[in-house]
């Protein structure tokens, strides 16, 4: 059988204990596609993340990857499957130099291009490369997300999950992160990226999916879509008719 | 005078190294669970009480009697880490406490139960004692101090190079990272566990020859020096624990020496009410853990 690498999320509802957060999630991303992930505070977004990456508790639903369903598998099983999660906030071992946490970043991973990767991995983050003996929780927020990026990378995924890389990083960091992130969608990867710099996710990316309260709300083209709109969506799930623009736009000129 | 001195030195280093033994157990036990295992006395217990046994009924001798000690303890151990330790991952505190003291109180008595409640003698080891000078030491508190070191040099060897030994590290530092790059959290804290309760077995037939009697509630009064130690050592740090439990050591002989034996168990508490009060996250930077 080939394998399929579009990722298939059917139904998908999920949570934490008895709390439900995601009530029915429906979304592809084929093999390739960048697809932004946006939303309020509190939408949902990193627990669907995290639910693709087997740390919630899977209600119904599924998820096909690779002629199979994931839904409700082990973080091990789910990476193992060529999927690698880059989690919102700080995650790295903060007690281990940065060549260390590379190291464990390939964990999973024992063959003999473990090493030659990590040398890519310096090429390609310089910053890194001249703070390989620094312990991780000695670097400064952008650096370390830069670290925890190149972890993933490492692992050498078919599909990224990043939840909000860019928070902390200076214009010059989320700028490396990006372009990083573009470079291994054009290797063929396919990237699913959680971002409040809504600006600069509808730049990168090639769709645009909306949450909110653990629904997809809207799903298309970014260039389908303005800031406003955005706005609008964000705040009350729906955009705004014409009469109400029209209002909104009288008030203001009062 | 500056004979006592130094013989004093000497024999709290020796228990000092004993304490180290089964003190870095329970610190890495506590760096992967965040649980304190009360039961920990118990498994320098069940060690002893297993040399003591190979040598009282089939005479081993003491080097195999330690092997066996080591190694039933062990598999002990890992059927309690299976079925009790690995379900305490991400459990709130009061679910270890009360899980470990009930298994401290299963093993004492079901080890009183097999085989009665009085003292043992123990007989083996080497307690012939070496002069430096006029200075007179037993071999065993030598041997002691050398596998003191080897058993450290060891296990910053592991931690350092071997994958389990990083796997233990990350575990202690972020359970979500480990999620992320895929190390099995479970069998890290299965491993370390058995790890560190073989470690306090070791350290309870070391002590044998020198302590000479075993018995059933042995392990209680080791459980509580090596809280004090392991706080005054930053709880999941190794080598904190070696320099709090030499503290612990000598501290205990000089009081012992000068004040009298009586008070010898008294230290750890005092240190221990001290630590907490003065610095609850140990003598050295939260951050320096192993
Ligand atoms: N570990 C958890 N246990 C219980 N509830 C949680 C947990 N994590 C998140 N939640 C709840 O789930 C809901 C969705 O949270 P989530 O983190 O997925 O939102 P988000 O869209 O990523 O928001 P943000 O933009 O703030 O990161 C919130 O109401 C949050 O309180
Ligand atoms: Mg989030």
């Amino acid at each position: 059988m080939v394998a399929d690498n579009t990722l298939s999320i059917r139904d998908l509802r999920a949570g934490y204990a008895s709390l439900d957060i995601l009530n029915g999630v429906t979304l592809d991303i084929p093999q390739g596609q960048f697809v932004a992930l946006m939303g309020p505070n509190g939408a949902g977004k990193s627990t669907l993340l995290k639910t693709i990456f087997g740390m919630t508790q899977h209600k119904g639903g599924n998820i096909g990857w690779n002629g199979g369903d994931i839904a409700g598998k082990t973080s091990r099983h789910v990476l193992g499957q060529g999927i690698s999660y880059v989690p919102q906030g700080r995650c790295n071992f903060p007690l281990m130099t940065v060549q260390e946490n590379l190291e464990m970043a390939a964990y999973t991973i024992r063959d003999a291009g473990v090493k030659s990767d990590r040398d890519y991995v310096y090429d390609l983050f310089p910053a890194l490369k001249t703070r390989r003996s620094t312990l991780a929780g000695n670097m400064s927020g952008g650096e370390q997300q830069l670290l925890e990026v190149a972890m993933a990378v490492l692992q050498r995924p078919k599909l990224l999950l990043v939840d909000e890389p860019s928070v902390g990083l200076s214009p010059a960091a989320i700028g490396v992160v990006f372009k990083e992130l573009i470079r291994l969608q054009k290797e063929g990867l396919s990237i699913l990226l959680v971002e409040q710099n809504t600006r600069k996710a509808m730049e990168v990316a090639d769709r645009a999916v909306i949450l909110r309260l653990g629904e997809v709300i809207w799903d298309g083209r970014p260039a389908d879509i303005s800031h406003d709109e955005l706005g609008d969506l964000f705040l009350t799930g729906r955009m705004r008719t014409e009469h109400e623009t029209s209002r909104h736009k009288e008030t203001l000129s009062v | 005078m500056m004979t006592i001195f130094l013989e004093q030195i000497l024999n709290g280093i020796s228990t000092g190294a004993v304490y180290a033994i089964v003190a870095v157990g329970m610190t890495m036990i506590f760096g992967v669970l965040r649980a304190i295992n009360f039961a920990h006395g118990e498994y320098y217990m069940l060690g002893t009480f297993g040399g003591w046994f190979v040598i009282s009924t089939i005479g081993l001798p003491y080097p195999a009697a330690v092997i066996v000690g080591v190694v039933v303890t062990m598999a002990i151990a890992y059927v309690i880490g299976r079925f009790v330790m690995q379900r305490m991952i991400g459990m709130p505190e009061e679910g270890s406490v009360v899980a470990t003291l009930g298994i401290a109180l299963i093993l004492q008595n079901t080890v009183i139960l097999v085989f009665g409640g009085g003292y043992k003698f123990f007989s083996a080891g080497y307690i012939e004692p070496v002069f430096f000078g006029d200075i007179g030491i037993a071999q065993q508190r030598l041997l002691i101090i050398a596998l003191c070191i080897a058993v450290f040099v060891g296990l910053e060897l592991l931690v350092t190079y071997s994958r389990m030994g990083k796997a233990m590290r990350a575990v202690s530092q972020n359970v979500e990272a480990c999620a992320v790059v895929g190390i099995d959290v479970r069998t890290v804290v299965l491993s370390t566990f058995v790890l560190g309760t073989g470690l306090a077995a070791f350290s309870g037939i070391l002590t044998a020859p020198v302590n000479v009697s075993v018995y059933g509630g042995m392990g209680e009064i080791i459980t509580f020096k090596t809280l004090p130690i392991i706080v005054m050592g930053g709880l999941g740090n190794v080598r904190g624990t070696l320099v709090a439990a030499m503290i612990l050591g000598i501290a205990e002989s000089f009081v012992a020496g000068n004040f009298g034996l009586q008070y010898r168990d008294s230290v750890g508490f005092v240190t221990l009410i001290l630590m907490l009060l003065w610095r609850p996250h140990g003598l050295f930077s939260a951050r320096a853990r192993f």
